[in-house]
């Protein structure tokens, strides 16, 4: 059997099986409408944000031969599962204690203000703030809502961005302070109900991240961490990488390309100009 | 530029049924395929105002493939067969539903038929759509087509005896 055999037998049994269509046009737009208020209100939802600390620019801008010197990196997989706030916490402990060779590791859960919360109220957490310090790095790990992720870019300008498939990466000037952040939005959580019905209420989700770079198109996100930590440290630049290829989606020529738009959600990039 | 309200409708009516094909042959249900291929036109439609007329169709595929796989993730714990069982649901025999044969695959690979085969992609589109090397594209074609010969030279002789 050819292998336009097998399609024309697969096409003649779908034709045949194929029932009448339900879905129609406008519920698809009553439910996209409904779903991009949520977004722009701010609704929450899980990202997932690195942050290599503004210590590693200014080595890197010197050429410093110390600054290259690879941090601790981390080999734990986190599951791609949603987590409650609690195993969260213990994930990013255990990655830093796995990794073994950090001289302190904080992890804390803040409010919306950035005050540390503690105890059942963690529960209410705005994000959750993991520190790894080395004697030569200082590298954070953001978990947060969707709400409280930095998207003006203005402490991360954005000089060169690059399109690729699937994602948007730019290299971000690393005068002053440095930043290097993963970010993922793989759910939005509504008063009581996932979009994404297999999140539940109060979870947080790590997914798949997925790099720019080929050779790593596919790797958990403690892997995309150390890769993240990895390419700024051999690539004198700092790399912003956006994840979920599918809301992150970019055309290669898309118009935005150039602008000075900096760090981009982008259900928040209607909300700012980029030009 | 972004593409006007009525784009999206010519858009939506020209690929619903096509995308509703290439998500049953992942989810392997006609209703979950619907499903899908609403949640992600719903994700196109969010995004159509930066989606560009030349992207929206990878966008839209990207969308139904993953929002398939994530389902049947989901839904249940998947299991390739190497048989497809004898007695379909609603009590129809296997050897009645030549789709049934979609069961020796995982889901993964028949992401990669659904794309190659019915939506007529490249192995380099099909790769970027599915996030894998083009050679896994390959090697992952070569295989799905081998099991389903086997199958089909299996159902043959089990029906010529």
């Amino acid at each position: 059997m050819t292998e336009s055999e097998i399609r024309d037998q697969l096409n003649l049994a779908l034709s045949a099986q194929e029932p009448p269509l339900r879905a129609d046009v406008h519920a698809v737009r009553t439910a996209g409408v409904r779903r991009r208020r949520r977004r722009t209100t701010g609704v929450v939802a899980a990202a997932v944000v690195l942050v290599a600390s503004a210590a590693l620019a200014p080595g890197l801008l010197r050429g410093d031969e110390h600054a290259r010197d690879r941090p601790p990196t981390a080999t734990t997989s986190i599951p791609s599962t949603p987590s409650t706030p609690a195993e969260l916490a213990t994930r990013l402990e255990q990655l830093a204690a796995e990794t073994g060779d950090w001289e302190s590791v904080r992890v804390v859960a803040e409010d919306a203000q950035g005050f540390a919360i503690d105890g059942a109220d963690r529960q209410f957490a705005s994000r959750w703030k993991a520190t790894y310090t080395s004697p030569d790095h200082v590298v954070t790990i953001i978990v947060t809502h969707q709400s409280d992720i930095p998207v003006t870019g203005t402490d991360t300008s954005c000089t060169a961005p690059l399109e690729f498939y699937g994602a948007t990466s730019c290299k971000v000037s690393t005068s002053g302070a440095g930043v290097v952040r993963l970010l993922e939005r793989p759910s939005a959580y509504d008063g009581g109900s996932w979009i994404i019905p297999s999140k539940p209420p109060g979870a947080w989700t790590i997914r798949q991240a997925t790099s720019f770079r080929d050779d790593v198109l596919s790797v958990s996100v403690t892997e995309g961490v150390r890769r993240a930590v990895d390419a700024v440290l051999s690539d004198d630049t700092l790399t912003a990488i956006a994840l979920d290829p599918v809301l992150d989606f970019t055309d290669r020529s898309d118009d935005e390309s150039g602008g000075p738009c900096g760090w981009i959600v982008p259900e928040q990039r209607d909300n700012y100009s980029c030009s | 530029m972004s593409t006007s309200t009525d784009d999206f409708e010519a858009f939506y009516l020209a690929r619903v049924r096509p995308m509703r094909r290439v998500a049953f042959v992942v989810v392997r249900d006609w209703d979950a395929a619907e499903d899908v291929v609403q949640q992600a036109f719903v994700k196109v439609y969010v995004a159509w105002p930066r989606v560009r007329r030349g992207t929206a169709e990878a966008y839209l595929r990207r969308a139904v493939v993953n929002t398939a796989l994530s389902r049947v993730r989901r839904t249940k714990r998947e299991v390739a067969v190497a048989e497809v069982p004898e007695v379909a649901v609603d009590g129809a025999d296997a050897a009645d539903d030549p789709l049934a044969i979609l069961a020796v695959l995982p889901p993964a690979q028949r992401a990669v038929v659904a794309l190659r085969l019915l939506d007529d992609l490249s192995v380099t589109e099909t790769a970027r759509i599915l996030r894998i090397s083009e050679g896994a594209v390959k090697s992952q074609t070569a295989r799905a087509l081998a099991k389903l010969r086997d199958h089909a030279t299996a159902s043959g002789r089990d029906a010529g005896t």
